[in-house]
């Protein structure tokens, strides 16, 4: 028999069979190994570890060979040191559904909203159309048995009682619910465990944070209308369907005051993504403050373009564990100088107001300390990001020849059709512009920007501006006058940035040439019209990836590269569209950027929130993202 | 060649977190303390979901994340985790 038949033969009877370091390991059902089994894996032991060996290379094979892996490699920064090795980034919403599992909670007794009970239904109908799998509740969810402790040691008091609750899965993306209105019952509890986590955490936390599933425990039982039992909250999502306000889907109504309405309403459901329904139309939010009002008849459009991928990219900050971290001097920088006066210029453009901090907009303690531990200790919810990109840092050939490519080594992890490197270490990539196979060097790309939490139209210079840069891996660069007692994080956003500064580098290289450029995010679009004929704009039709993510990145590389198609010296701006989420500019230098975001404003082209976007996408055809590499 | 019928004892398991939080954690074993809780060794949630995938292979069960929170300390959860292994009806060998 193969070494194949047999392993398919063992997994069929439950056995599992892997490589450790050299051992064999087996698990196996209570009596499923006979003697006879085990002494056929004993004698073939060495040929099945070698069969898992290739097994496991071929697929790390087919991986290393495609055009997204290298682009994911490149901006996540990967060093054979990273902890976690690159994946290659999915950004198909079919192939993104067809991964997916997600599962509806069963209505509470009594649900009779007919709005949303019908769109509840037209959505899993819906889902499952696209590829993804749609699991039944009970087999989505599984007991789980623990001893419930006293949260607090008391002397000589101990005291463990045996209880069980159902969970949901870790293998579940998205748990799709229904808001439910507490009754007067909920609301007093909810009440009394709230005092209950407040006096608990003044007089037994101390300093001491408490974990999101502490507080869950502490507040939990009084929250059973409203909370979630999830195993694993960095792979399952909730989503809640509830009723949309008139005010939620007026274009009248600012930006601001929507958004406020929407991180209410996902705290307060403790949900990741709140859909709200009216008969004719819905509306989503998430906590990356999407402002998107769509008609009913979209609902297909939206499912594949907007929800999957939501579902399918959580939003999780990049740990500060990614960044070989250093100081800097950022008075002796004029980039950070430069991001300064176009911080400070676009305060008049109210396109970045403040953010709003969390303690303001959430109310109750407990909620508030789930956020912050779910925004990993930033300040805030910024509406968007300022950065400067220095000019990018070659050593050697800024290109070379096919026959000098021919010549460099491999570089691990990646395949050598793609990417090579010198003696130096420098590496060249292979890419395509203007339809010619060109060996481009990778530069080390620095930018600052804004650190997260900070008012980013009134950056202070020593304290608010961090330097951050993609070379072998990711650098961070904390000022030198910020003590231990101010925790910086890295933005959202670092790898949105760092895919904007390479990809610029590789394909619209006059852009940093001279002085480097401004990059700017903000929640809103420019109208098609507002576009000069040395201006472009790409991304109108990308899935709607949460931004700043690495998916996000991953697109955002792919809408320069897509430029590059073309000839891209003629271009002063760059407007990289993420749908749902806003928009990136790239400018050629920060007053030409001022002027035209200025006049834009001036001209109602520019604005907050989802006005314009429903004119970009009439205005720009399917852009393809698969040319270049 | 010997086939091993290894079922992990307490000892085991301690052993096993302990070298897991340190290879992760990038913390030397002899610094890690068995009574601490695991968030004191800035264990976040990604790392927490890594090492209960890790502990499923390890020792055939199929563990949910919760049981990071619910028992905190490594000797909390080596102790649960071997009844479980005691009750299951998984075996586990080694070749």
């Amino acid at each position: 028999m193969s070494i194949s038949t047999l392993l398919t033969d063992l997994d069929q009877q439950g056995i599992k069979l892997w490589d450790d370091s050299g051992k064999l390991r087996i698990h196996a059902p209570k009596g499923s190994l006979t003697d006879q089994l085990k002494a056929e894996l004993a004698t073939r032991k060495a040929e099945i570890l070698d069969y898992l060996r290739q097994d496991e290379s071929a697929a790390a094979s087919d991986l290393v060979g495609s055009d997204l892996f290298t682009i994911g490699y490149l901006i996540g920064g990967c060093t054979k040191k990273a902890a976690t090795a690159p994946t290659p980034p999915i950004i198909e919403p079919e192939k993104m559904a067809a991964t997916l599992r997600v599962t509806l909670k069963p209505l509470p007794k009594g649900y009779n909203n007919q709005t949303v009970l019908d769109f509840r239904e037209q959505l899993a109908q819906k889902l499952s159309g696209v590829g993804v799998q749609v699991v039944p509740w009970e087999s989505a969810t599984r007991d789980f048995k623990y001893d419930i402790e006293l949260p607090i040691d008391l002397p000589f008091v101990t005291w463990k009682k045996a209880s069980t609750m159902r969970v949901v899965k870790t293998d579940i993306n998205a748990v799709i619910d229904v808001e439910k209105q507490p009754s007067w019952l909920d609301r007093t509890k909810s009440c009394a465990a709230e005092k209950v986590y407040q006096l608990y955490s003044r007089l037994f936390a101390g300093n001491k944070k408490i974990s999101v599933l502490g507080i869950t425990k502490l507040i939990g039982w009084a929250e059973d209308y409203a909370i979630q039992r999830i195993e694993d909250p960095t792979n399952t999502q909730v989503i809640t369907l509830t009723e949309l306000e008139d005010t939620a889907a007026d274009p009248d109504v600012p930006y601001r005051k929507k958004i406020v309405q929407g991180v209410n309403a996902l705290v307060s459901t403790f949900s990741e993504i709140v859909i709200a329904v009216q008969p004719s139309r819905f509306s989503i939010v998430n906590m990356n403050l999407s402002d998107s009002v769509f008609s009913i008849d979209e609902l297909d459009s939206f499912i594949l373009g907007s929800l999957v991928p939501k579902i399918y990219v959580p939003i999780v900050p990049l740990p500060i564990s990614r960044f070989k971290v250093d100081r800097y001097q950022p008075t002796a920088s004029r980039y950070a100088e430069e991001l300064i006066r176009l911080s400070s210029a676009l305060a008049s453009t109210d396109l970045f107001p403040s953010g709003f901090s969390i303690g303001k907009v959430v109310k109750r303690k407990s909620h508030r300390d789930i956020v912050n531990l779910l925004v990993d200790g930033r300040t805030g919810i910024s509406y968007g990001f300022v950065a400067y990109i220095e000019p990018p840092v070659y050593v050697g050939a800024t290109e070379i020849s096919a026959e000098e490519w021919g010549e460099l080594a491999p570089v691990e992890m990646v395949s050598s059709n793609r990417l090579r490197q010198n003696a130096l270490g420098r590496r060249y990539m292979k890419t395509t512009v203007a339809g010619k196979a060109v060996f481009k060097q990778l530069p080390d790309v620095w930018f600052v920007s804004s650190r997260s939490g900070s008012n980013k139209t009134c950056l202070n210079l020593e304290t608010d501006v961090l330097r951050i840069g993609l070379t072998s891996g990711l650098e961070l660069q904390i000022p030198e006058s910020i003590g231990p007692e101010l925790e910086v994080k890295p933005s959202y956003d670092v790898y949105v940035m760092a895919a904007i500064a390479l990809s610029t580098a590789l394909y619209a290289p006059h852009m940093l040439a001279d002085d480097g450029a401004p990059l700017i995010h903000f929640h809103g679009y420019p109208a098609a019209d507002w576009f000069q004929s040395n201006e472009r704009c790409t991304g109108v039709s990308n899935p709607s990836v949460p931004c700043g993510t690495y998916e996000s990145g991953v697109l955002n590389f792919l809408g320069l590269r897509s430029l590059a198609e073309q000839e891209t010296r003629d271009i002063d701006l760059i407007c990289l569209v993420e749908p749902d989420h806003g928009a990136n500019f790239i400018a050629r230098d920060v007053d030409y950027l001022l002027k035209r975001v200025s006049e834009g404003i001036q001209q109602g082209d520019i604005e907050l929130g989802g006005k314009h976007f429903p004119s970009l996408k009439r205005a720009m055809p399917m852009t393809s993202l698969s040319a270049g590499l | 060649m010997q086939v091993i019928t290894d079922s992990p004892t307490v000892d085991d398991i301690q052993s096993w977190l302990t070298g897991q939080l340190s290879e992760k954690l990038a913390i030397e074993p002899g610094e890690i303390d068995l009574q601490a809780p695991f968030d004191s060794y800035g264990l976040d949630s990604m790392t927490a979901i890594a090492l209960v995938e890790e502990g499923n292979k390890f020792l055939g069960l199929e563990l949910s994340p919760l049981l990071i929170w619910h028992y905190p300390t490594i000797d909390a959860l080596s102790e649960f985790l071997a009844e479980e292994v005691k009750t299951s009806d998984v075996e586990t060998f080694e070749i």
